[in-house]
């Protein structure tokens, strides 16, 4: 698989994870869950906003999704 | 009823998705077993995740996999061999995975995007599938039946969307 495809997919992920999250309930988080997922929807990389928040998979992953953010893949 | 498939290994990422999904039996009737790493049943704490797949476990249909030494090694060098190239690097739970499939060719089980493109850019002799892959293939089994619908369904119940190239693809297969 090319670089090319990759960088496709990763531009249409992060379009899709900006155009939906929910922004209103972001930038109303505590600062280190607003910067996690602040993270995700830049990279989609949910392991180091894991790391960024302090939390566990799941709670990060609830957080997404109570954040409206979709995983595109 | 056609044959199951042979094995798979489940990571965190495709657990926690799977298991909100209304179809998500399909799984077991798909693999004679989905084989869950202690590193992934470690992190797995909220329902419907944790419930299902103690369900799973108590079944049958799950198996608990022990990490190995030799497994462990495998997924730290791919870990490391995923650094500096064009995907996102494999961390340590999804490197298990990958290492479980290569030595026992199990199907890896992933909505990690590093796991699942890893295959393609390492070169990988190791089959991984996301969510889409197992619904398609359950629909080819006959186990869903519609399967645009289905795939619609995955992504309403675990907020996760395929891409364009998913979509054009299905859409494709539906009316072949």
């Amino acid at each position: 698989m090319g670089a090319d495809e990759i960088l496709e997919w990763e531009e249409e992920a992060r379009k899709l994870r900006r155009e939906r999250a929910d922004w209103e309930f972001i930038e109303k988080l505590p600062p280190k869950l607003k910067a996690a997922l602040k993270y995700y929807i830049e990279t989609g990389d949910v392991r180091l906003a894991q790391q960024i928040a302090g939390v566990d998979y799941e709670d990060l992953r609830e957080l997404i999704r109570r954040a409206r953010v979709p995983v595109v893949l | 009823m056609s044959q199951a498939l042979r094995e798979a290994i489940a990571d965190t990422s495709f657990i926690v998705d799977w298991a909100r999904y209304g179809k998500r039996s399909v799984l077991t009737e798909l693999f004679e077993v989905v084989h869950v790493p202690e590193s992934v049943l470690r992190e797995l704490k909220l329902p419907p995740a944790v419930d299902w797949v103690a369900e799973c476990l108590a079944s049958g249909a799950f198996a608990l996999f022990t990490e190995t030494p030799e497994v462990e090694a495998e997924a730290r060098r791919l870990m490391a061999a995923s650094r500096g190239r064009p995907l996102r690097r494999i961390d340590y739970p999804e490197a298990v995975c990958l290492a479980a499939g290569l030595r026992f060719g199990y199907v890896v089980l992933t909505e990690n995007s590093g796991a699942y493109f890893a295959p393609r850019v390492l070169g990988l002799g190791v089959t991984v599938w996301r969510a889409f892959e197992v619904i398609v293939e359950a629909w080819r089994r006959g186990l869903i039946g519609d399967l645009l619908g289905e795939l619609r369904r995955y992504e309403e119940e675990t907020l996760h969307l395929f891409r364009r190239r998913d979509w054009e693809y299905a859409w494709g297969l539906t009316r072949s």
